[in-house]
């Protein structure tokens, strides 16, 4: 083994900057592989062990005074798997909020810090505790989202009043810290909250919490518990309930959703980068062996065998790769702190992760197993090779092929026929950086997407996640009133359509499913429908695809719908997408809701605008007129963008790594190509200017021989991830319920991005080349 | 044959036969290698003419083919100057100097130095099409040139190393001749074959240099020496003598002892 050293050794020196610029693949590689398996294994972990540290309940009940009864806790108590059940007088109601720069509505309840609670304590994270009667403590969210500092003020809008409070600090929130759940909670003084219960006592709440063995079972938990009470008799008949759940499931998955996107992006651009180093390391390793076949021979002819020979190769690269990996894997960690702050605009979860040994061996093992393997099995024929034949540069294996566009027939100019001629006698090395180039120029071109779609203009993105968005929505408090508003929107000048929308909650094979109505499914604009067609009369239902799989039900089926108390069948008529509630729900006519409750009258509408018309001033006009009458009025343009702002900064910067990753790659396969090439041509370099070429035609045709296939690559990877982007974007978001998406495809983004790739490698290949500029044909030929 | 001579004879008549065709002044050429410089032409004034064969010999180490590549603008001289068919060949910069040597001049390596990667033929194209875009032209000359050097379309439809030593040589030269150069420079040519293709090769040069052809070509072997009708002699990057020879008829005894006693004086 100590006699290959010296091989391995003088190989390495001999290739010193083919060395470097396989350790960046390798390093690269290792980067993003690591980065996304400490996101992937650790992140959700992160949150379930953050979760018991804080004592987070996995089941939340939040319900007006008057529904609570011990009856609850009794059945909460004695579920199977159920640890400690607790309950907590609150205030709880809707709400609307600035956040995020535009105004929201919420689900805010009160705590008072002074309460005794052993599941959720009071935990501050930044800032004090509430003393004063007007200060309060938000959920750290509010901060990154939202916006808020210490010190500032918070208002909260209920009943046609404004309640302004001082933010004096943040707490860790696990189930109600996220926009994504829209339900908050917030504490204030012993003082504070006395004061505020005084100034809305209607708004008495209770809060019913619950930890389990299995937080996974919460979803289970809380399906079960609104099945028994929300669907109870009681209850069933009354309208306008105050009655939220909130499971840890729920809470989970949005909160670490981000991260696990972020996580398969990076996982998925790390085995590229990997496939890529791989195919280079292949293409090295080939084009050292013909370089050195000679040596080879010299080395055989005085008695090495091949099999220290093939050792001494795969140590050579071996050991450039685990100099990578490992550089790479240490780089990783330096990298987390700014990947942890990006995830904490989105999450309020400051995640610190230290060195974690699964993802560095798991990275270690697979690159490392991966690089033995390719050096091993293109480093064989070394073996097999007889001295003499070695000695004769292998001219036993040469393959002559064909000789394409002879010189003496073909017409064009000299240097582009000796570019192409060369180019299509390396057809094994054109179809290496043809797919090197294409997969690279593929993510770039999806990156593009996720940079206009995700980032830039994300209304598309926006329905994907949110289902319809109209520009405003109002919920009336009074049925009564529904006639004369509607009357009011249908004829303003700005509106252009208004039609009624409810989303509520349902029971299917015990699930709480969510439920939308709507008055008329034609006057839909968002694509939520992806199989069969919409439901027309009271009979017909659709399901999301989660609740199609969960329920086993597909088109044609019957299913049974629990609401108000009774259960109802209806024939699934076709099949819509959502995210909201784990992706689990339905939709239905409202002569479909008044199967289960013949005196619905629907009191919340949907309201588009006119392109020229302003929401906001819209949404105020409407609060002016008709305050008391309003339960809530959203501005959902401005939601979304609150809500969504913060993942568009986080998918324009993964788009912005995608693509400056891509011109590193294709620029550092060109280098790695080129400088191989120039030095195998060297001869034939000399040649040719001896010949009389001069420098710069030299240049052009180096550069001319590459142009072409990359160019094709360009083009092959980015026409693939304008049209691969959203069946891609689908695999990524199945789990969350998308089944389908038809984002639109950023043309010219792309072609620009293409035609950049090309000139960037170009003017690279112009840049390696111009190294022939200082070499004089004597020293080429001479050499 | 015949055909090629006119041609040759339409550029170099018998008036200008002898006419200067390079000549150096004070050429120097030095490396550094490690901070030592090594002295490897000294001052060198020379003149080349039209229509010699001439030869330059000297011990391994002389200089012969830095002199060789200085003189054909491969290889700039530290000093001196180099002038070329009226030109000053050393105040071209590398590309300018790339172009000249494209249309004056052609070479025949000891390597050979075909560029593997094309056939014999196209190797001959790529030089002729970068002086004359008119590529029929190249073609037809290529073609006549291949016949005169005895080799058959099957032969220049090969790769180099499907050739042997010999043939490949021969399309070297074919590639020298194909832009009817003023000069052709040979480093050696016949010393990477065995005796029968040196011959051969040797045959063809001196061929051409009947035709008219000049050349200058370095050697050390005394039987390649004999065909040139001029002999020069360097010794540490000096020239110590010159040796004038008739022209080579082949066999002929006493111009091989002449240049023996030559070579013996010069201490080889």
């Amino acid at each position: 083994m100590k006699n290959i050293f010296p091989l391995t050794l003088a190989n390495l020196r001999r290739g010193k900057s083919q060395a470097v610029s396989l350790f960046a693949f390798v390093l690269l590689a290792a980067l993003l592989l690591n980065m996304g398996l400490l996101l992937m294994l650790n992140y959700g972990s992160f949150f379930a062990k953050h979760a018991e540290e804080l004592s987070t309940p996995h089941h939340l009940v939040l319900e007006e005074k008057r529904l609570y009864s011990p009856a609850q806790a009794d059945y909460l108590r004695s579920y199977p798997g159920v640890l400690s059940v607790e309950s907590e007088p609150v205030i709880g109601l809707p709400t609307e909020i600035a956040y995020g720069g535009g105004m929201s509505t919420a689900i805010m309840f009160f705590s008072d810090t002074g309460s005794q609670r052993t599941m959720n304590g009071f935990s501050i994270f930044e800032g004090q505790a509430p003393e004063a009667v007007d200060e309060i403590c938000l959920p750290y969210m509010f901060n990154p989202g939202g916006g808020y500092r210490i010190g500032d003020s918070f208002t909260v809008s209920a009943d046609g009043a404004s309640y302004t409070f001082t933010i004096s600090g943040f707490t860790e929130e696990i189930l109600c810290g996220s926009p994504n759940n829209q339900m908050y909670q917030a504490y204030l003084s012993p003082e504070g909250y006395r004061h505020l219960l005084s100034q809305m006592p209607h708004h008495e709440a209770m809060i019913l919490l619950a930890r389990l063995e299995d937080p996974e079972n919460s979803k289970k938990l809380g399906d079960d518990f609104v099945k028994e009470f929300l669907f109870s008799s009681e209850m069933a008949e009354s309208h306008d309930l105050f009655f939220w759940t909130m499971s840890w499931s729920a809470a989970k998955m949005t909160r670490t959703m981000m991260s696990d996107i972020t996580s398969m992006i990076l996982v998925l651009f790390a085995a590229m980068i990997v496939f890529i180093s791989l195919l280079v390391m292949r293409f090295r390793i080939r084009n050292s062996i013909e370089e050195s076949m000679s040596n080879i021979g010299a080395l055989k002819a005085v008695g090495y065998t091949g099999r220290q020979l093939l050792h001494a190769t795969v140590l050579q690269f071996f050991s450039i790769a685990l100099v990578g990996t490992l550089a790479g894997i240490g780089l990783s960690y330096t990298t987390l702190p700014a990947v942890s702050d990006i995830l904490e605009a989105q999450t309020a979860l400051r995640w610190q992760q230290g060195f974690d040994m699964a993802s560095s061996l798991i990275s270690f093992a697979l690159i490392l197993v991966a690089v033995l393997a390719v050096t091993y099995f293109c480093a064989r024929r070394i073996q097999k090779m007889q001295p003499l034949e070695a000695l004769r540069q292998g001219l036993a294996t040469h393959s002559y092929g064909k000789n394409h566009l002879p010189l003496c027939s073909s017409r064009g100019p000299l240097s582009l026929l000796l570019a192409v001629k060369s180019a299509l006698q390396a057809k094994g090395q054109m179809l290496m950086i043809f797919l090197i180039v294409a997969a690279v120029s593929f993510m770039a071109a999806a990156g593009m997407s996720i940079y206009d779609n995700l980032g830039v203009h994300p209304e598309a993105f926006s329905q994907l996640l949110a289902g319809e968005v109209p520009d405003c929505a109002f919920a009336v408090r009074d049925a009564e009133d529904v006639p004369a508003i509607r009357a009011y929107f249908e004829q303003s000048r700005e509106v252009r359509k208004v039609f009624y929308h409810r989303d509520h909650t349902v029971l299917i094979d015990d699930v709480s499913v969510l439920n939308i109505v709507v008055e008329d499914f034609g006057l839909l604009e968002g694509g939520l429908l992806y199989a069969g067609r919409y439901p027309k009369h009271g009979n017909e239902i659709v399901l999301s695809g989660s609740l199609s799989a969960l329920s086993g039900k597909d088109i044609g089926d019957a299913v049974g719908v629990m609401q108000n108390g009774r259960t109802e069948e209806y024939l699934v008529v076709g099949k819509i997408q959502t995210v909201n509630n784990s992706g689990v729900a339905c939709a239905m006519t409202i002569d479909g809701i008044k199967r289960a409750q013949p005196d619905y009258r629907p009191r919340e509408m949907y309201v588009y605008m006119h392109d020229s018309a302003e929401t906001a001033a819209f949404v105020e006009a409407v609060r002016g007129q008709w305050d008391a009458e309003m339960e809530l009025v959203i501005d959902l343009q401005e939601l979304m963008e609150a809500q969504l702002g913060v993942y568009g900064t986080i998918f324009q910067m993964v788009a912005a790594v995608i693509v400056v990753v891509t011109i590193l790659v294709i620029v550092m396969v060109l280098y790695m190509m080129l400088k191989t090439v120039i030095l195998r041509r060297r001869r034939d370099l000399g040649i040719q200017k001896a010949l009389g070429f001069t420098t710069p035609q030299l240049m052009n045709q180096f550069a001319l021989h590459f142009i072409p296939v990359i160019a094709l690559g360009v083009v092959a990877g980015g026409i693939g991830g304008l049209f691969g982007f959203n069946p891609m974007f689908v695999g990524l978001t199945r789990g969350m319920g998308i089944m389908t998406a038809s984002m639109p495809a950023p043309i010219g983004l792309t072609v620009v991005l293409c035609v950049a790739l090309i000139l960037v490698a170009y003017l690279f290949a112009m840049l390696i080349a111009w190294r022939i500029r200082k070499i004089s044909a004597w020293t080429l030929v001479s050499e | 044959m015949k055909e090629y001579a006119k041609e040759n004879t339409k550029e170099y008549t018998k008036e200008n036969m002898k006419e200067c065709l390079i000549s150096t002044k004070k050429l120097c050429k030095t490396f550094s290698t490690s901070g030592v410089q090594q002295h490897v032409l000294r001052n060198l004034d020379l003149e080349i003419r039209h229509g010699d064969f001439t030869v330059i010999m000297g011990a391994s180490g002389a200089g012969k083919s830095t002199l060789l590549y200085a003189l054909s603008g491969m290889d700039n001289p530290t000093l001196g100057e180099i002038t070329f068919n009226g030109e000053r060949l050393s105040k071209k910069n590398s590309d300018a100097q790339a172009v000249f040597r494209r249309r004056n001049c052609g070479f025949v390596f000891q390597q050979i130095y075909l560029c593997d990667n094309m056939s014999l033929m196209d190797n001959v194209m790529a030089a002729g099409r970068l002086a004359n875009k008119n590529r029929a032209q190249v073609a037809d000359r290529a073609r006549e040139l291949f016949a005169q050097v005895g080799l058959a379309e099957a032969d220049w439809r090969k790769f180099p190393a499907q050739l042997s030593g010999g043939e490949a040589q021969r399309g070297a030269i074919v590639r020298a001749l194909i832009n009817k150069p003023a000069i052709l420079f040979a480093d050696e040519p016949t010393g990477a074959l065995n005796s029968a293709f040196g011959e051969a090769v040797l045959d063809l040069l001196t061929m051409a240099n009947q035709d008219g052809q000049s050349i200058v070509m370095v050697t050390h072997d005394l039987k390649s020496a004999t065909r040139g009708n001029r002999v020069i002699y360097l010794r540490d990057g000096v020239i110590c003598g010159e040796c004038a020879l008739d022209a080579y008829q082949g066999g002929d005894e006493k111009r091989k002892e002449k240049l023996l006693g030559f070579l013996a004086g010069m201490g080889w």
